[in-house]
């Protein structure tokens, strides 16, 4: 079977830490790879660089790490490149560079290697109650229809595949805070909109409110650069922080 | 965890919306249920179906009584899609479309550059929330099937689950489940007792999964098309219908003639000789200029063509589109009666995996709203079974269990890295010579010997070494295609000429011939 021809060959030193799980012993494990170089070509992702060390012959086992489509849809692969949040998927080695250090994510409990724990984030997406109440599937009773812009700003804007990376990014977030991320936040915004979104609404931006929510954010901005899919973040947290505080002021006067 | 999820009555396989419909019907008529699947349904593969236009067609709910059970749950799908936020609006020829989507206009999410499959997973996902918090449901992400365990009546015991994250291996017992996904249907088949040994009724659904692989959904060898301008892939996939008729190929940009010259089927995963660091597979997106959709001008296939320009307003015979290799599992395998049960007692199927479901019905797959349908229908008829217990601790259960471990084990262990990829290439580059093109090539029962033999050379990983769990996942496909090979070869299931049939497979699928 043929390859692809390439005119040269370059070397790319893996890095990452061997972990079998949050309290396992860790070791600094090197995997070469080799890229080849054709005319034209993009650089190769990092996770192609790891598919290939899954590939090949070396006496080192391959790094552990969730793929997905590989094509930046899906956000698996968030991990840490060179200390940056991002996926492994779309970052790109460039030309001259030889060796990458690849860490699991911080926000999380790391499972194995390169693979960590998001079921937080996904209890603090379900903490917010971020659906539709039904009393049942085939109540007969029509739901009230949302406007055409409502359904397409909110389908538009529902575009969170969870993967974390707001929350690796967010200086906010660490052990010694409350604040859960921009990603539940987000998800506050996406249920609101429309007629569906104000059943449930109070509840909602109650379970926002505070540390945990909104108050915990101090407007860094650097979710809304760490997100794969480009969502409007900051603007999400002002729009349901108003919110909030209308509800507050609300409250206040007994309404 | 309360009492109730400790103890699930019913097992949905997959986080399609197909099975998370059905996991939501079935917790909505007070089942208990547990989710398994692979990738969370909020991070679901976005690739697969094509939900932003639906025909009403009646082919796509097949013929028979099962056919018309999943015609007449399409209203209920559409409704369901509404309250998530998702109407659905009925458009020219009998389509249906998402009225979602960004700027004013009901838009075609496919050229959108959103995508359907995953905004609606997700949102069904979350809807699954509100039974999990009741005790109703319990999910299980990063999990696969890898086996199910029936008795010598043919009654479902239970599901081998392999861990995709740790690599351990999990038996569930279940006298009920749902698969709605594709790829288990590679662990229907894997390696059970032979085919033809009486009382082992899973062989019936081997056969009769073998029938429809020998049908021509061979394989999927799925590919993501870009539109020619579009920066972002089309969240569709195409690919089954014949295996490989329209498939990815590197191609040499110009060659002479125009005529785009088939490479090689991307290398994914080259193994190294020796010491040698491994060589980068064909990469994802690496050269997309050098990679074009290649569709072959047969006229069997000019209705997909078509359908393709129908649906994203491009020609593939006319406009070469750039695509993304993704190898993924296959489609099409159990054929299913008109409850949508399968032969093993108790596994019932839905979606992709059932028999004709997606290959005969439509291009990229199943529509959404068909595959929504399908999974209310079918979880709906499970509803009324009452599950009986299982004892966790059966023998047969562990004794499944500690195979698939010694399984998994070898698969991590000893096969050759990057052969299970390089077959799923040759199996669709011989499907193609030989079912499509008709020209010579190499015989696809040769390649599946092959498969079928992996993992039986000389290792080539050093001792310690062990494979990532998601290669040994994508073994455990490869096991499966060869078994139901070898299981359609030992029920002696003629392969049937022509990959894409269009007589009699419309009219035979669902509730047919069993």
């Amino acid at each position: 079977m043929s390859r692809v021809p390439s005119e040269s060959v370059r070397t790319v030193e893996l890095r990452f830490r061997r972990c079998d799980g949050p309290d396992g012993e860790a070791r600094r494990v090197v995997v070469p790879v080799a890229v080849p170089i054709g005319a034209g070509d993009a650089d190769p992702t990092v996770a192609a660089l790891l598919l290939a060390a899954a590939a090949g012959g070396g006496v080192e086992s391959p790094p552990a790490w969730e793929r997905g489509c590989l094509s930046g849809r899906c956000g698996s692969c968030a991990m840490r490149i060179d200390g940056t949040p991002a996926l492994a998927c779309t970052t790109r080695v460039a030309e001259g560079v030889r060796r990458i250090e690849l860490e699991p994510l911080e926000s999380f409990p790391v499972v194995k290697d390169l693979v960590v724990d998001r079921s937080s984030l996904a209890a603090a997406m379900e903490q917010v109650e971020p659906w539709v109440e039904l009393d049942r599937l085939d109540d007969a009773a029509p739901p009230p229809s949302p406007l055409p812009e409502e359904t397409a700003s909110s389908a538009d804007l529902d575009r969170c595949h969870g993967c974390g990376l707001c929350l690796e990014a967010c200086p906010q977030v660490s052990p010694r805070s409350r604040f859960s991320g921009a990603a539940p936040v987000h998800a506050v915004r996406v249920a609101g909109i429309g007629p569906a979104g104000a059943r449930g609404e109070r509840r909602r931006l109650e379970a926002t409110t505070g540390e945990r929510g909104v108050d915990g954010c101090a407007l860094a901005g650097q979710c809304e650069r760490a997100c794969p899919e480009e969502i409007p973040l900051v603007e999400s947290i002002a729009a349901v922080f108003r919110k909030v505080t209308g509800a507050a002021v609300a409250r206040l006067f007994g309404r | 965890m309360s009492e109730s999820t400790a103890a699930p009555e019913i097992v949905v396989c997959g986080a399609s919306p197909a099975a998370l419909a059905a996991a939501l019907v079935l917790a909505d008529r007070g089942r208990r249920v547990l989710l398994v699947s692979a990738a969370p349904p909020e991070r679901i593969l976005p690739t697969w179906t094509d939900g932003a236009l639906d025909w009403d067609d009646p082919l796509d709910a097949g013929g028979g009584a099962f056919g018309r059970r999943l015609a007449a749950a399409r209203p209920r799908a559409r409704r369901l899609l509404e309250r998530i936020g998702l109407p659905v609006e009925r458009g020219e020829e009998g389509s249906v479309r998402l009225l979602a989507g960004p700027g004013d206009e009901p838009r075609r999410f496919a050229l959108a550059g959103a995508d359907p499959e995953s905004l609606v997973a997700r949102r069904l996902a979350r809807q699954l929330a509100i039974p999990a918090r009741d005790g109703q449901l319990r999910r299980m992400d990063h999990h696969l099937p890898v086996a199910f365990v029936s008795d010598d009546e043919g009654q479902l015991l239970g599901i081998v689950l392999l861990d995709l994250r740790g690599g351990g291996l999990e038996a569930v017992p279940a006298s009920l489940a749902l698969v709605a996904d594709g790829d288990p249907f590679a662990a229907l088949a894997a390696p059970h007792p032979a085919p033809s040994a009486p009382g082992a009724a899973l062989s019936a659904a081997v056969a009769s999964g073998a029938a429809w692989q020998a049908e021509g959904a061979l394989l999927v060898q799925p590919v993501a098309l870009r539109a020619p301008e579009g920066d972002r892939p089309l969240p569709t996939v195409v690919g089954l219908l014949g295996a490989g008729f329209v498939e990815e190929r590197p191609v040499v940009a110009d060659a002479a003639e125009g005529e785009p010259t088939p490479e090689s089927v991307p290398d994914v995963g080259v193994s190294a000789e020796g010491e040698a660091p491994p060589v980068v597979p064909a990469l994802p997106e690496a050269s997309p200029a050098r990679r074009r959709l290649v569709f072959p001008r047969s006229a069997a296939l000019a209705p997909f063509a078509e359908a393709i320009r129908r649906r994203f307003g491009i020609d593939p015979r006319e406009t070469p589109l750039a695509v993304t290799p993704a190898v993924r599992g296959f489609a099409g395998g159990v054929r299913v009666d008109d409850r949508g049960e399968s032969s093993i007692s108790g596994l019932f199927a839905v979606g992709e995996g059932v028999a004709g479901f997606a290959a005969d019905a439509r291009l990229p797959g199943p529509s959404l709203v068909a595959s929504i349908a399908a999974g209310l229908a079918v979880g709906e008829e499970m509803a009324r079974f009452g599950a009986a217990a299982v004892d966790p601790a059966d023998e047969r259960l562990e004794a499944a269990r500690e195979r698939e471990a010694a399984r998994v084990d070898r698969w991590a262990t000893e096969a050759r890295p990057g052969e299970v990829a390089r077959l799923f290439g040759r199996l669709a580059d011989a499907v193609r010579a030989h079912e499509v093109d008709g020209r010579p090539g190499e015989e696809p029962a040769a390649v599946l010997e092959a498969i079928a033999a992996l993992g039986s050379g000389e290792p080539s990983i050093p001792e310690g070494r062990r494979l990532p769990v998601d290669e040994v996942a994508l073994r455990a496909r490869a096991e499966g295609i060869a078994a139901l090979e070898q299981a359609r070869r030992t029920v002696g299931i003629p392969r049937r000429g022509g990959a894409i049939a269009g007589d009699d497979s419309f009219g035979s699928f669902p509730g047919g011939a069993r």
